[in-house]
């Protein structure tokens, strides 16, 4: 009629948690914190490794060309978005188009944008040609069937809005009739617009005594697509000689340098990150096995009381095993979500932070990162519990009884 | 007793940092240099109405003892954290490029202390309706 009375074991492991906050607190936090670094410094690995892939394929040229002693610019613009305005003269359009191993080259006008009423934000505003661009259609084909009128604009995946909305440059409104994907790079704070609408906007720049001058026929930049068979690096050399490096007003600048030297640096963040959370990782099965070997100690009499009570070592051990699991869980949880708590939200100032292109992972990225952190963290608590495991099941319940002085 | 200090003071001090915390610490855009004000000045001066309403009830949590009644300003409290939340997010919103001061830095640090708030009610909530459950059971 009445079911045989027994141990339930999970119990005991939570009363013999609870028993302890501070001891148990203690534990948690320490799988919190290998969590907390585990899930933030893979999202943020794996954010920059986006963030330079999206960089990558979005830039598109092979190699850029802007006005002398703003090289530095154009390179605030595509990792960072930092607003610039330089010009150049367009008859240069002409002169590279016709040089050798150059298979297709497009002009962007460059205006920034400023912080005061008469714009809806300070950013970079580009001009680009819609005959001959290779850069901006391919990435906004599926959003903008047709062609791009003057007044209207597309906008970068980092700035608020979509299609049908309206934006302020210099008090006249342009209408958004595309939004980008973002990317990590420059281009997600940027605003992109037909050449006539870019001129237009600089134009009521200074006619609301703005502090720039647009010469005639001015461009900033020409972006460069090669050949199949030109190399980046070769042809900018044959151009630096052909239009003499240093004379001739342009820097000529090879895009994939920009790329490969992010990567480069990105290489080396990563290596750092990685190593300091297997450290970490390794430090904490440490510190939780010292932890649990000197609890194991403590609790000679309790565990010398259980057994006399009927429980078997295998028991034992598995309550050992129980508690160091629970506790493990709960630091993973709370360390997994006091990571995404802090860089989920802070992306762009953590983006700024860094100086390289970041672009936070998709949804099923996230929850495999979340997924890889829970798991790595869950295990390092029975993995540490181990050695005191097999203490346990090794030990006699007469050694156990006379060393707790039961 | 501890109970009620930590949870009070802990809703007070968040309270106070969504209230303040943009004007002072991690602050909104100014204004523009012709003296016009962005979007997210009025989330910030929404924000310190809801800030100071979580602050008080944090009084609250210090002051009374019944547990009914704080289960019910915890649950006030979660309301006011789900509120402060949506307004820089939903109801009101901020500059519209990312890179701007409140959307770099104030909204994920309102963020940041609106789920650690609602979280950590929650968790004082689940704890006053258990402690009061058990109670009825004896």
């Amino acid at each position: 009629m009445y079911g045989r009375p027994h141990f339930i074991f999970s119990d005991i492991a939570v009363c013999n948690l609870k028993r302890s906050p501070f001891r148990t607190a203690g534990l948690i936090s320490i799988v919190a914190l290998l969590a907390f670094m585990l899930f933030g410094g893979s999202l943020i690995s794996c954010s920059l490794f986006n963030g330079a892939d999206g960089l990558a394929k979005r830039l598109g040229a092979d190699i850029l060309i802007v006005p002398k002693g703003y090289d530095q610019k154009i390179e605030g613009i595509l990792l960072r978005g930092e607003p610039s305005a330089f010009f150049m003269d367009a008859a240069w359009l002409g002169k590279i188009a016709h040089f050798e191993g150059v298979r297709a080259v497009s002009p962007q006008l460059l205006i920034a944008s400023l912080n005061a009423s008469c714009c809806s934000m300070p950013v970079q505003l580009i001009g680009f040609d819609q005959e001959t661009d290779f850069i901006v259609e391919p990435w906004i084909k599926t959003a903008l069937p047709g062609r791009l009128s003057d007044g209207e604009i597309i906008i970068g995946g980092a700035i608020s809005g979509g299609a049908g909305s309206k934006l302020e440059f210099f008090d006249r409104e342009y209408t958004v009739v595309a939004k980008m994907e973002n990317t990590g790079s420059g281009f997600d704070a940027s605003v992109f617009m037909t050449m006539e609408s870019a001129r237009t906007a600089a134009e009521d720049f200074i006619a609301r005594g703005g502090n720039l001058t647009l010469p005639d026929n001015a461009i900033s930049a020409l972006s460069i697509m090669l050949n199949e068979d030109s190399s980046p690096i070769g042809t900018t050399k044959a151009m630096n000689e052909h239009f003499g490096y240093g004379n001739s007003g342009i820097v000529v600048v090879p895009a994939k340098e920009i790329v490969s030297n992010v990567s480069g640096n990105l290489r080396a963040l990563v290596t750092i990150i990685v190593a300091l959370a297997a450290i970490l990782w390794l430090l904490s099965i440490l510190i939780l096995a010292i932890a649990f070997s000197v609890i194991l100690n403590e609790r000679k009499r309790e565990f010398g009381i259980l057994r006399s009570l009927g429980a078997t070592r295998r028991k034992l051990a598995s309550l050992v095993f129980l508690e160091s699991g629970i506790v493990s869980l709960f630091g993973g949880i709370a360390g997994v979500f006091l990571s995404a708590l802090l860089i989920l939200p802070f992306r762009t100032y953590i983006r700024d932070t860094i100086n390289m292109p970041y672009m936070q992972p998709s949804v099923i990225a996230l929850i495999g990162l979340t997924a890889g952190s829970l798991i790595l963290s869950f295990v390092a608590g029975p993995i540490a519990s181990l050695i005191s495991s097999a203490k346990i099941r090794k030990s006699d319940i007469i050694d156990v009884v006379r060393d707790g002085e039961l | 007793m501890v109970n009620r200090i930590i949870t009070g003071i802990s809703a007070i001090v968040a309270g106070l940092l969504i209230a303040f915390g943009p004007q002072y610490l991690f602050r909104l855009c100014g204004p523009s240099p012709d003296g016009h004000w962005m979007v997210c000045h009025w989330t910030g001066r929404a924000e310190i109405g809801v800030g100071l309403l979580i602050a008080a009830l944090g009084v609250g949590l210090l002051i009374f003892s019944s547990e009914q009644v704080r289960l019910g300003i915890s649950a006030a409290i979660i309301l006011a954290g789900v509120l402060a939340l949506l307004l820089p997010a939903i109801l009101i919103g901020g500059c519209a490029s990312e890179g701007m001061s409140c959307r770099r830095i104030s909204f994920p640090a309102i963020t940041v202390i609106g789920s650690l708030t609602i979280v950590g009610s929650a968790f004082n909530a689940l704890r006053l309706f258990r402690a009061k459950e058990e109670r009825i059971r004896v």
